[in-house]
């Protein structure tokens, strides 16, 4: 113990020393250091403020975690007596319940409300508590999980931030203090050299320098709570939130800042430690050097500065490039925040159905059909009911089907395709067939697509959300007429035109079964057009729907519904459809809907059975998160490293190339001359970070947009068919060339005119001096 | 002379630089050997190579070919870490401009070496009393060393070399830079402390004034090493 507190205080001691004798050379740390508790603050603030809100929101929006709907009397009778009696069991399931009827409807269904114990498994519970006393499973009850209780069951809960965001607010602030902590150690080579010489290893290195950044990082904590949480207050205080204070905040930053000043430095250090010790204490780079004499006399005599200065951005290549890296890398983080903002609107925005109706009707399909457009009328009249949807999809490739477009129709390599000219069919009449279309100019045979069948009501839900050319209601009007998208996984990956071919082939005849790796998605479809007999049908097309977000993998080839049954032998009457609320719900008049809704329902009898995503509460939430807000923060606070980065680098710099400059000065060079090297080089360093940090930041960002738009879904892990647009924020972009010209002039000049002005006031005083004496 | 054991052993050691196209040797198949305690004195004219032997010596510098064994340990066969930790246990360096961090008091400079190798108070303690009172540094301890003369500048840095009681001391001209007066004195002050702590020296100069004091002289003459006897003529 007492060794430890010696090691602690000897250390500090010296930190100490070394800082505030020369805090000078130490603030850039401080702002560095500053900036990166700035950001783990609001980090630690926001997702545990989030927590809180959302626990406290879903409990005051939702009362309850779990519905169990579509009681009759008997069976609520059969329930309540159960519940009843585990109500006084110590290691029961829930903590409370209720249970009420549906709607004011006498003989209306009857539902319980649940309020779950966190270590509850709700499927035991269903089967032991519900199904049990009832007699078994009954398709009439519907269980429905809440917001609420998923969230009390996720790790969402918890109040620490992602692990993503954390691994990379910890990559990036890491990179920052590695570039400036390098500057250091260029800079103070004799310093580490005269530590190596005696004694000091790569451990005692490291730890002699993070007691400094952490001695700093004290001096600068409390200032960057004060401003984390002003900004936490401001922002939240907008929609009635107070964030949350507490003692885990604190000391997860403080562990976080341990471990970026130890992995920050290690790099450095572990650089230093490794070259001799000879090496660094004589250490000496060119920039006090001239070129050499007699080339530079010629450059003074020829367009001296640009000329000199240029060949100096070669001869200080390493230097200048590491400068610029760092740059664009934090100049592109913080475009890409932007552009993660615009994302995170894109979802707010993005319509989700609050309700959906499974239709289990036992009647006849036309009967089905005509049930569903009349709701789909009774409940677009309901206020606040944005649409009324569903989707009758079958996929081609369940059905073995296959369709034949020409070449130009895909404007993509990436969806499997395969070129049927050199297919021999086994079926002779079928060979034929291919080669006459083949010949015709279609060429590709795929199956990426899915047979949608279209009533009015579907073709009015998309004729009011999406861009289309042609005329939707021509499948209704002309036969062998189809409705057709073209974004496979959200790109763009077909071409077609109003009036186009496209013939399908219905599958009436399978010759050969395949053996080979269903993975391989063009084997497949080859296997299909050689060895199926089918019908094969030419359709026009007689819509194009533009931007129809796709997260299957498919596009939409949609009929009528006489077109669908012959083609799919399927029914065209939905099994489920959707509401959507307008985006502006209230969580409580989503609640009156629900009533609403079962009004409506009842009537129609035990064909429908009615469930709640909830997606109103969940938006409400998703808003008080403030997450776009919280995206470009963080994103400007990394950017303010940039020119922390260069002007300090730069001061350094300066400082060394004083020999230099007095050498020149020497051969004739006047000040306005040597003023204008650094304009040179800030102007040259401005236009290439600016440059570099733009081009570097549209991969970036397409990285991310690619990522969320087309590989997440084509994995399988986002399913709502979001599909973003890619654009690079003016104002981001703005705000990067006037940083670069900040950072690249104004961090080569200012360094000089300071040590100008300095320089200056030293001889008034020599001379003064020696006028006195 | 009572010579111990060998506490330093150098066996053909070279070490080259490259300029451009040319190979300059500047340390040529070096053999040498110091005994425990002795006082040797290694001249030669300005760029012979005899600074370059002695930081190879002193680990400040790896050799091309050939190995130093210190009292057994073969450091050319250490790691960067090893070799830190073993300079500062068993080494003492100093330099003929003082090499003194600048930000650092004179006794926060001579503790040091003390800082790096993780010393508590108690292990340098009286080291220190007595190095400040042979070195006479004790009204000037807690000055920066731009506050400094060369001479009080020069003791400093003796004092850090010698702080962790080191097996040998590697001096590289350590009057090269002061007036005859101070040289004298810290010339005087270093052999008294080297045989009051009963050190092994070695020491590049080119001073045969210096050079005459030690116990044996080598002469480096464009890198190679020769063992140099003083005639009437020398001294």
């Amino acid at each position: 113990m007492e060794f430890i507190f010696e090691y602690l205080k000897t250390n500090i001691k010296y930190a100490a020393k070394s800082v505030f004798r020369k805090f000078k050379e130490y603030l850039p740390f401080f702002a560095v250091l500053f900036v990166i508790l700035c950001v783990f603050f609001t980090i630690f603030i926001s997702t545990a403020t989030n927590a809180k809100n959302n626990a406290e929101s879903l409990s005051e929006q939702l009362d309850y975690d779990v519905m169990i709907s579509g009681f009759d009397e008997k069976q609520k009778l059969a329930v309540e007596r159960d519940l009843y009696i585990q109500s006084y069991m110590k290691k029961r399931s829930f903590e409370s319940y209720t249970i009420e009827q549906a709607s004011d409807i006498e003989g209306g269904d009857y539902r319980v409300y649940l309020v779950m114990r966190e270590d509850s498994d709700l499927d035991f519970f269903v089967e032991q508590h519900i199904y049990n006393p009832i007699g078994g499973e009954d398709p009439d009850i519907t269980v429905s999980t809440t917001p609420r209780y998923d969230y009390k069951m996720s790790s969402a809960s918890s109040d620490s931030p992602p692990l993503l965001l954390i691994a990379a607010m910890c990559a990036i602030s890491v990179a920052a203090l590695v570039a400036i902590y390098s500057i250091r150690v260029n800079n103070q080579k004799f310093m580490y050299g005269i530590y190596i010489t005696f004694g000091a290893n790569l451990k005692k290195l490291i730890s002699t320098s993070v007691f400094e950044m952490m001695l700093i990082a004290f001096l600068a904590y409390i200032p960057a709570a004060l401003l984390s949480y002003l900004f936490s207050f401001i922002t939240y205080g907008l929609s009635g939130i107070t964030p949350v204070i507490n003692l885990g905040i604190f000391i997860k930053v403080l562990v976080s800042i341990f471990v970026i000043s130890l992995v920050g430095t290690y790099l450095p250090m572990k650089s230093v430690s490794r070259k001799t010790p000879l090496s660094l204490l004589s250490s000496d780079d060119n920039a006090n050097l001239v070129i050499s004499p007699s080339r530079s006399v010629d450059m003074l005599k020829s367009s001296f500065p640009k000329k000199y200065e240029f060949l100096s951005l070669f001869r200080f290549r390493k230097y200048y490039i590491k400068l610029v890296l760092s740059s664009v890398i934090f100049t592109s983080v913080f475009i890409c925040g932007f552009y993660i903002s615009s994302m995170y609107n894109t979802n707010l925005d993005a319509p989700i159905p609050e309700f959906s109706f499974v239709n289990r009707a036992e009647l006849e399909e036309d009967e089905q059909i005509n049930d569903i457009e009349f709701l789909y009328s009774e409940i677009g009249k309901i206020d606040n009911v944005e649409s009324v949807s569903w989707n009758v999809d079958v996929p081609a490739s369940r059905l073995g089907s296959v369709a034949l477009i020409k070449k130009e129709q895909r404007t993509t390599s990436s969806v499997p395709y395969a070129l049927i000219d050199d297919i021999k069919c086994l079926d002779e009449e079928m060979n034929a067939k291919v080669g006459s279309y083949a010949d015709s100019g279609f060429v590709n045979a795929i199956n990426t697509f899915e047979y949608s069948a279209f009533g009015e009501s579907s073709v009015d839900y998309i004729e009011e959300r999406f861009e289309v050319e042609g005329d939707l209601r021509s499948i209704f009007n002309t036969p062998n007429t189809v409705i057709v998208s073209e974004d496979v996984y959200n790109e763009n990956s077909f071409d077609f035109e109003v009036g186009d071919k496209i013939i399908i082939g219905k599958l009436m005849q399978n010759l050969k079964q395949y053996d080979g790796d269903y993975s391989d998605t063009v084997g497949v479809v080859r296997h299909f057009v050689q060895s199926n007999v089918y019908e094969y049908r030419e359709y026009t097309v007689g819509a194009v729907i533009k931007n129809y977000g796709d997260s299957e993998g498919r596009i939409s080839i949609g009929m009528n519904y006489d077109e669908f049954r012959y083609m799919t032998g399927s029914s065209a009457a939905p099994s489920e459809v959707f509401i959507n609320l307008s985006a502006d719900t209230a969580p409580e008049r989503a609640d009156e809907i629900s009533s609403e809704l079962a009004t409506v329902f009842y009537y129609m009898g035990s064909n429908y059975k009615l469930s709640r995503s909830y997606a109103t509460v969940e938006r409400d939430i998703l808003r008080e998160e403030h997450l776009n807000t919280l995206a470009i923060m963080l994103s400007s606070l990394v950017v303010i490293m940039s020119p922390v980065v260069w002007f300090f680098s730069q001061a350094m710099f300066t400082e060394k190339r004083k020999k230099e400059l007095f050498v020149l000065r020497a051969f004739g060079a006047k000040e306005r001359e040597i003023s204008n090297i650094f304009s040179c080089s800030g102007g040259v360093m401005a236009t290439v970070g600016f440059v570099l940090a733009t081009l570097l930041s549209l991969p970036a960002s397409y990285l991310i947009y690619k990522t969320m738009n087309s590989w997440l879904p084509s994995l399988g892990f986002i399913k709502d068919g979001i599909k973003y647009t890619f654009a690079l924020s003016p104002v981001a972009i703005i705000i990067c060339a006037l940083l670069s010209a900040a950072c690249g002039f104004l961090s080569a000049l200012v360094p000089y005119k300071l040590s100008l002005r300095a320089e200056k006031k030293l001889q008034e005083r020599i001379n003064n001096e020696g006028g006195n004496k | 002379m009572d010579y111990k054991r060998i506490v330093l052993e150098a066996t053909d050691v070279i070490k080259q630089y490259k300029q451009y196209d040319c190979v300059v040797t500047a340390v040529n198949r070096v053999n040498l050997s110091i005994y425990e305690g002795e006082f040797v004195a290694i001249i030669g004219a300005s760029g012979s190579g005899k600074s370059t032997l002695l930081h190879i010596c002193a680990g400040l510098d790896k050799p091309n070919a050939g190995k130093i064994v210190i009292r057994g340990t073969d450091i050319t066969k250490l790691s960067p870490d090893e070799l830190s930790q073993y300079r500062g246990r068993h080494m003492g360096m100093i330099f003929q401009n003082h090499n003194l961090i600048p930000q650092f008091t004179a006794l926060e400079n001579i503790l040091v070496p003390a800082l790096m190798l993780d010393k508590k108070e108690f292990a340098y303690e009286e080291t220190l009393k007595k190095l400040v009172d042979t070195l006479d540094l004790g009204d000037r301890l807690h000055h920066l060393p731009s506050e400094l003369s060369g001479g009080q500048q020069q003791r400093v840095a003796i004092a850090r070399a010698l702080i962790n009681m080191p097996l040998i001391i590697f001096a590289d001209e350590p009057t090269g830079n002061l007036d005859r007066a101070n040289a004298d004195e810290v010339l005087e002050l270093l052999l008294k402390t080297q045989k009051v702590l009963g050190q092994t020296l070695i020491m590049v100069t080119h001073d045969m004034t210096i050079a005459e004091k030690a116990d044996r002289i080598f002469k480096m003459d464009n890198g190679v090493l020769q063992p140099y006897k003083l005639n009437n003529e020398n001294k």
